[in-house]
């Protein structure tokens, strides 16, 4: 499989909750060879669709798989007198992770998370600033405007075995899976229509998923989003763990899969021999939950990739559990 | 309508012994098709998870009636199968921790199994006058079993409820589990089965809605999409008064049901509900809710178009506890209440869809 560099050419074209236009021309562009139609709605949601290989009585249920390609940063607001640029928060920005780290505008200006050096204690978003080098407002007002965006520098990096760690793993790499799928399923011959969404503004309340859902109406839904773990130090309870396979979602705070799509995710890891654990994730959420209940509704279900230090400059996550994902959330088409 | 005390009683307590925690709905879909044969036309368990039951009047281009309750209940999942038979569980939906502790849950995995909710004594405590509740993160449900065999009956994800058990007492009321909001649901469903098909002012239909406690739009949202009827009345529970407990927030329970007055709700249907509870002499109360009913109500009212909907409270004590306590008068007015809506030929004509759209033309 190619999740490794599909991952790293998707995690470099940035794109911002609202403005993933970058995000979107790449990810299009890798699908394309394994779908028949691609189409942008209104929203900005890329759509790409395999038609089904049969038609009339013997068609069979459609599905919508969804990662969103959205990811957390930082909007100007304000540039003070002395050139420094105040900023809002898009997503949920974790300001210690982003304190002190690399930053990147949508117009390729570099520049630093800094933070007022009279605080005390926590780090709170209000805290921080980015500054790019400039002298003065006037300085700055040549690079930057009110309205840019900023995120934190893109990487990619190979740890041991097959871990990887950067940014943004959290969706990109929902979104290499997504494509990885579609070219397995790029010679099946599907009963029913197959949907790829790679949906925008999931980071600020899974808000380009619902409109791609309603204007499908899938009988199924698959969302592929990271998820938290129980195996760092000082980490909840909780068991998943990176390297533990692809994790099948059960609940997160914002939905509770269908119990019939669970089972038969789990059943069929099981026959397949592909390495899955079951998710019960007392925190977060993902574009399952309104995927579930827009419109008619559908029969909702996740495949998680477990990641540590989410919405950090160092996301961590096992290739091998992607492939899992990659091979389980194959196998669940083809049964449908 | 004329009510048979005892076996809607029986009804209620079988009703709301099923297992229904909030995600596992569609387990009671064998069970419900077989109970919709007596007196229903049709029966659905649609994607998300909702029951569907369908009364039909026999006429053409009859309005559609919905009455909700929603289905799932309070309870937990396994988070882990730990070491020595105890299970680490999260909660779905609102449990209270004040009584998790040393209270007895059903374990429904492989086999339904027992287990009980730890408790450490406060003679073990390490402040002896620490009077913080634990988290329920603290807690652990203690089995019994070895880890081995816990491990071939559970997995991550197996639901756990609270254990069954229901108790008369004096009067009126009973006591026991998840009357929040099956009570509803048994009278919904026992009202709309003993009303005569002929009677009806519309077709009917009854739905057991899934994830009403934990999913700010409920799977309400989704059935009502699909359905697009013409009105709908909620039925939920309702916080009752107990001594101590402020009145403008509570109502009085054994005085029948409650009908909601809400921005999130339709004006003219709640007075038309009123009006109707008056003509037919059924005990209810009117209830400010000003912004939201904390119900599946404003999640059917602003679906679609606008489905028209009415909120309607049955009084409840302890609410989200294994002892929620109710008025056995107060669910015969709800059922009394159910049965006058769904064949009032007034509503009907006055919600209809069918009706012609009525625009003022400015000049």
């Amino acid at each position: 499989m190619k999740i490794y560099s599909r991952l790293d050419a998707l995690l470099r074209a940035s794109g911002i909750s609202g403005r993933e236009n970058v995000t979107r021309e790449k990810a299009s562009e890798l699908i394309a060879p394994f779908v028949d139609e691609i189409r942008t709605d209104v929203m900005g949601n890329l759509i790409a669709l395999r038609r089904a290989r049969v038609s009339g009585e013997e068609k069979g249920a459609s599905v919508m798989l969804c990662a969103h390609m959205d990811e957390i940063g930082f909007l100007v607001t304000f540039i003070e007198d002395s050139g420094y640029i105040r900023v809002s928060a898009v997503g949920g920005i974790h300001a210690t992770a982003a304190a002190y780290t690399n930053v990147v505008s949508n117009k390729g200006v570099a520049g630093l998370v800094a933070v007022s050096e009279d605080k005390k204690g926590e780090i709170k978003v209000e805290d921080l600033y980015i500054d790019i080098g400039a002298k003065n407002k006037k300085d700055a007002e040549r690079k930057v405007a009110i309205g840019d965006w900023f995120v934190l520098t893109p990487s990619l990096k190979k740890l041991m075995g097959k871990r990887v760690c950067g940014r943004p793993l959290d969706d990109r790499i929902g979104c290499a899976i997504m494509i990885e799928t579609a070219e397995l399923l790029s010679d099946f011959e599907n009963k029913g229509d197959i949907y790829y969404v790679f949906s925008v503004q999931e980071e600020v309340g899974c808000r380009g998923a619902s409109p791609a859902a309603f204007g499908i109406a899938p009988e199924y839904s698959i969302c592929f989003d990271v998820t938290g773990t129980g195996d760092a130090l000082g980490a909840a309870p909780m068991a998943c763990s990176v390297g533990g396979g692809a994790a099948v979602k059960i609940k997160d705070r914002s939905d509770i899969c269908h119990e019939q799509v669970v089972a038969a995710l789990c059943d069929i890891a099981e026959r397949e021999g592909i390495k899955y654990q079951r998710e019960v994730l007392t925190y977060g959420g993902t574009d399952t939950s309104v995927m579930q209940l827009v419109g008619r509704g559908s029969r909702a279900g996740a495949i998680s990739i477990p990641t540590r230090n989410i919405h950090s400059g160092v996301e961590l996550c096992d290739i091998g559990d992607a492939e899992a994902s990659v091979l389980l959330a194959a196998a669940f088409v083809k049964s449908l | 309508m004329n009510i048979n005390r005892n076996e809607l009683k029986n009804f209620i307590f079988s009703l709301c012994s099923t297992m229904s925690v909030s995600g596992f709905e569609t387990r009671a879909d064998a069970q419900l098709e077989a109970l919709a044969r007596d007196g229903f036309d049709a029966y659905e368990c649609d994607r998300v998870g909702n029951h569907i039951f369908v009364k039909k009047c026999g006429k053409e281009n009859a309005p559609k009636i919905l009455i909700d309750a929603h289905f799932d209940e309070i309870g937990f999942v396994v988070t882990e199968v730990c070491d020595g038979g105890f299970l680490r569980i999260c909660t779905m939906g609102g449990s209270d921790p004040a009584i998790l502790q040393a209270s007895e849950v059903i374990i429904y995995g492989k086999e339904r199994i027992r287990g009980v909710v730890t408790s450490l004594p406060p003679h073990l405590r390490a402040d002896k006058d620490d009077k913080s509740l634990p988290e329920i993160k603290e807690l652990l449900v203690d089995t019994g079993y070895s880890k081995a065999e816990l491990e071939r009956i559970v997995t991550v994800g197996t639901p756990v409820g609270f254990a069954e058990g229901f108790c008369e007492l004096l009067g009126d009321r009973i006591a026991g589990r998840s009357f929040d909001d099956k009570a509803c649901g048994a009278a919904a469903f026992w009202a709309v089965k003993n009303t005569p098909a002929e009677k009806l002012a519309g077709d009917v239909y009854v739905l057991f809605s899934a994830y009403e406690e934990t999913s700010r739009l409920g799977g309400v949202s989704a059935a009502a999409f699909g359905l697009l009827p013409d009105y709908a009345m909620i039925t939920d529970v309702n916080l009752a008064r107990v001594p101590d407990t402020k009145k403008y927030e509570t109502v009085e329970i054994g005085k029948g049901v409650s009908i909601a007055v809400s921005a999130a709700t339709c004006v003219p249907l709640t007075r038309a509900t009123e009006e109707l509870c008056k003509r037919c002499g059924i005990a209810h109360s009117m209830v400010a809710a000003p912004a939201s009913t904390g119900t599946n109500s404003p999640s059917v009212n602003f679906t679609a178009d606008g489905i028209p909907t009415v909120d309607i409270g049955l009084p409840l004590i302890n609410m989200h506890t294994y002892s929620e306590i109710i008025s056995l008068d107060d669910v015969e007015a709800l059922c009394s209440l159910i049965s006058e809506f769904v064949c009032d030929e007034d509503i009907a004509k006055e919600f209809s869809r069918a009706r012609e759209e009525e625009w003022s033309v400015l000049k």
